[in-house]
């Protein structure tokens, strides 16, 4: 188990995730900050708001950033 | 036994006090413990005095999802004494909690001596319904930003207290969203000044402004409360600062 931070990229502001989750695998935080990105978009386009997200940054314990995930990964196929 | 400090018991006419007082024990709650599970059958009965205990539903997925909250406001397994004693759902304690237990069996069997004992149980269980159906309808049609707000002014109102011991994880888990909306969010009315997050605190620092950004679900639970139980928060609080 390690921990994973959220951090949410908007433009040049990154919203810091404080706490962190323990998950298993790095794949196990690709697939939270997808969900994550997932529902960002959802509630955006529900309330009819823009979206206030770039990317879901994924950081390890020590503050270094491993990968993200562009909000468009998690959009369908047919909507890009 | 002190039983003033739960709305339930120090409802209770002296006679009903008098019945219940000699089966009284007190109940301490570290934060995560369960009081009961579904499908367990509920032994005791639960009268917090501190704290904040969430109905919670669980799903095969392992998610679970909160359905309604009571403190000091209420009983928890109020129905089994009235012949529930199956656990619909699941009690947890999202804040360590203190009060006070008697057994079912005996509570049981004191509802069939006293009238007014079973129709405050009754009402108390009624309140649990008219909560969850009102968290029900809540939850799918109202945004995040008013149920959180209504989420953290209710457990601030159990609480009586602005600072709120609560992870963000506990949050998403209990609003059934992801963490990062949680964040997003929290983030939102930090940034209007409504509160202030540390990891795993949450500071209130504007009760109006919380009103203002949270649903109508707010004030139509506690009047479901003040019309079938008589509590509302204000007068809790106004309780709280007379006895101090």
């Amino acid at each position: 188990m390690a921990r994973y931070y959220f951090h949410i990229k908007d433009g040049a502001d990154l919203i810091k995730d404080p706490e962190g989750t323990e998950l298993s695998t790095p794949d196990d935080a690709r697939l939270q900050a997808l969900r994550s990105a997932r529902e960002l978009w959802a509630d955006a386009i529900k309330s009819g708001r823009e979206l206030a997200a770039d990317a879901v940054v994924i950081a390890d314990e020590h503050g270094r950033t491993l990968t993200f995930v562009p909000m468009n990964e998690a959009l369908p196929k047919r909507t890009k | 036994m002190p039983m003033l400090a739960n709305h339930f018991l120090a409802s209770l006419s002296p006679t009903d006090a008098d019945l219940l007082r000699p089966h009284l024990k007190s109940l301490t709650l570290a934060q995560g413990a369960f009081i009961y599970k579904a499908e367990d059958l509920i032994e005791r009965v639960y009268f917090p005095h501190t704290g904040v205990i969430s109905l919670i539903v669980g799903l095969t997925s392992g998610q679970f999802v909160e359905a309604g909250m009571l403190g000091r406001n209420g009983v928890i397994g109020a129905g089994a004494p009235l012949d529930g004693s199956i656990a619909l759902n699941s009690a947890i304690a999202q804040v360590g909690s203190s009060g006070i237990t008697v057994e079912t069996g005996v509570l049981k069997h004191l509802v069939r001596e006293s009238e007014t004992l079973r129709i405050s149980l009754v009402r108390h269980d009624q309140i649990v319904s008219a909560h969850t159906q009102q968290v029900a309808a809540c939850n799918a049609l109202h945004e995040l930003e008013e149920r959180l707000s209504r989420w953290l002014l209710q457990t601030r109102d159990l609480l009586m207290s602005d600072t709120l011991p609560l992870t963000q994880e506990f949050l998403s888990q209990m609003l059934g969203v992801q963490r990062s909306s949680v964040t997003l969010v929290a983030c939102k009315l930090q940034d209007a000044g409504l509160i202030r997050y540390r990891r795993g605190r949450i500071q209130v620092l504007d009760v109006e402004g919380l009103q203002d950004s949270c649903c109508e679900c707010y004030a139509a639970i506690n009047a479901h409360f003040h019309r079938l139980v008589g509590w509302s928060p204000d007068a809790a609080a106004r309780h709280a600062a007379a006895e101090h």
